[in-house]
């Protein structure tokens, strides 16, 4: 039950979207994520989601697994294609007995689920095709210009690399303390909430002492090896731009284009 | 209660591109009262075949009988599988969490929803069979033992659920060489004490020799090999194969005949191995002579 995690998981290929520069990857989902938000109608969802589609196929990803990274967010969309399609005034379509679904109901419950569901594309592309590593090597990049503000952005790529890297641990530890626990007859999956709640403490407190373990060894190998924060610190792998980057910079450029020619010229006219 | 596999394989992933085949057709079948040795390279799969043996991994396909039944069937309570067949998992010690060692033991009793005066019995038993003091431990935090004694404190949480078949993965991994001698001390005693079927996982020759009735041999997911200790030690080839080596005295004899001393006979123990030497030395003296 704990494998259906599929969030931030990465997928080995070697696509020419694999390889492509970790910043500029960074840069790009952050311009699409803007443009989805500035979107005012279905045309520019088709042209993102056209988008989209264009870099998942040249990416190699099978698209059932980007649909799979869907899943944990299921709840939330429903949530909202159901809040907006019952809750928005407007006129009437269709009514019964208190639920009334009005035509602005329905655009919107439409029109929100079109970019959430184009949000974790983009943030899907992302993790599947760049290395948990590479990705925090990019922020630290894209974000080192603010340290000369003092911004401590060695510090927050660390740390994100060591959390990204400590979640499939404990999803593996839990899985090991569950089951050692099952052993014991424990059961995790009936009764009310209470004790269900109470049935997770066997499994928290070995989890948290674990956590602490592995965190107080890894901080220790660290030191062992003289880590002494960023400073100074040069690089294994240095980041180069290439051709490629360059081409899907383009690329971009042409997407976000067309979005906001499409937002800002019916205003023109 | 005998324990049946009928052609289990196990797939992790599967589907995903790190789908591993961690058990390929392997059957089986353990009577009671056995004392089974399971060996095998790391990742060979040991792990995975134990946790099918009390349900907490499903076949992907073939089934394990108890009793003549499959565990996977509607009419098979899984709870009672695994109260009488106690696993205790690699490095036990990591999973303790109640506030006092007599609690921590009493979980799998409690769980099993056994009266209080009898589940302070069992703990009382449990402690004994693992050498430790009730006295002594019971109000303890199971936090500030040392790792040896949280180690036992573990299994005595698997024995309180008195199952008829104990099942420990490597269960002296990590520990000095005194406390390694003891705990495999405490599981011998433990079953002759209490008449259970054990199921030892090791990466120990010379326990495995010593103590085992029969021995499986895993590479790569499949039961390569099983038969008592001296049939499957006497396997040189297919041992080395599989990554693994063969008991101290077992070895000793191997490399003098390699060396081309004509010692003959499958030797195991020690004194097999001293009996031998001394044989082959005056054989050796005479001929000299
Ligand atoms: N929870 C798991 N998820 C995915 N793969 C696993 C898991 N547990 C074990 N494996 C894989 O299955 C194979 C057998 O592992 P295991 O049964 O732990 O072997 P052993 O106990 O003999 O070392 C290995 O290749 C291992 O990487
Ligand atoms: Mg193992």
């Amino acid at each position: 039950m704990l494998r259906d995690i599929t969030l931030g998981q990465y997928y080995a290929k070697d696509s020419v979207i694999h390889r492509l520069d970790p910043r500029v990857k960074i840069v790009a989902v952050i311009v699409y994520i803007i443009m989805l938000f500035l979107v005012r109608d279905f045309i520019g969802y088709a042209v993102s989601f056209a988008a989209a589609a264009a870099v998942i196929c040249a990416s190699g990803v099978p698209f059932r697994f980007i649909l799979r990274g869907m899943k944990p967010v299921a709840v939330i969309l429903a949530l909202t294609f159901l809040l907006n399609l019952f809750l928005y005034p407007g006129t009437v379509l269709l009514s019964a007995g208190p639920f009334h679904i009005t035509q602005q109901g329905l655009h919107q419950a439409l029109f929100m689920a079109c970019r959430l569901i184009l949000l974790i594309f983009g943030t899907a592309i992302l993790t599947y095709t760049t290395k948990p590593m590479k990705l925090t090597d990019g922020m630290e990049a894209l974000m080192s210009p603010l340290s000369r503000f003092g911004f401590p952005a060695h510090e927050i790529a660390i740390i994100m690399s060591i959390a990204l890297r400590f979640i499939p641990m404990l999803v593996q530890e839990a899985d090991k303390i569950m089951k050692a626990q099952q052993a014991r007859g424990a059961d995790f999956e009936s009764g009310n909430i209470i004790r269900r709640v109470r049935s997770l403490m066997p499994l928290f407190i070995p989890l948290f002492i674990g956590a602490f373990r592995i965190a107080q060894d890894l901080a220790m190998a660290m030191e062992a090896r003289c880590y002494r924060g960023g400073t100074g610190r040069t690089r294994l792998h240095v980041m180069k731009l290439h051709k490629r980057d360059a081409a899907a910079s383009v690329l971009l450029a042409v997407y976000a284009g067309l979005i906001l020619a499409e937002r800002i010229l019916p205003a023109l006219f | 209660m005998p324990i049946i596999a009928e052609n289990i394989s196990h797939v992790y992933n599967k589907g995903q591109p790190d789908e591993t085949y961690a058990l390929r057709d392997v059957s089986f079948s353990i009577e009671d009262g056995e004392f089974i040795g399971i060996i095998g390279h790391t990742g060979s799969g040991k792990s995975t075949l134990i946790q099918h043996l009390n349900g907490l991994l499903k076949p992907d396909s073939g089934r394990i009988l108890i009793d003549g039944r499959d565990i996977m069937s509607k009419d098979v309570s899984l709870r009672g599988i695994r109260r009488k067949v106690g696993l205790v998992f690699q490095y036990p010690e990591y999973q303790l969490f109640e506030e006092t060692v007599a609690e921590d033991v009493a979980f799998g009793p409690k769980n099993l929803g056994i009266p209080p005066d009898e589940t302070d019995q069992r703990v009382r038993e449990a402690l004994r069979l693992t050498e430790l003091d009730y006295d002594e431990i019971a109000d303890r935090s199971p936090f500030e033992l040392s790792g040896g004694q949280k180690r036992r404190v573990a299994i005595a949480g698997v024995l309180a659920m008195r199952p008829e078949v104990l099942i420990l993965d490597e269960p002296a991994a990590g520990l000095d060489p005194k406390s390694h001698v003891q705990i495999l001390e405490m599981i011998r005693r433990v079953r002759e004490e209490r008449k259970v079927t054990v199921i030892l996982v090791s990466h120990n020759m010379d326990d495995v020799a010593r103590l085992c009735s029969r021995v499986f041999v895993m590479e790569k997911g499949e039961l390569i090999l099983s038969g008592t200790p001296r049939e499957v030690f006497s396997q040189t080839e297919l041992l080395r194969k599989a990554g693994l080596g063969l008991p101290a005295a077992a070895d000793l004899i191997f490399r003098m005949r390699t060396l081309g001393a004509d010692i003959d006979g499958d030797i195991l123990s020690a004194e097999e191995a001293a009996d031998a030497v001394i044989k082959w030395l005056r054989k050796k003296g005479k001929r000299g002579r």
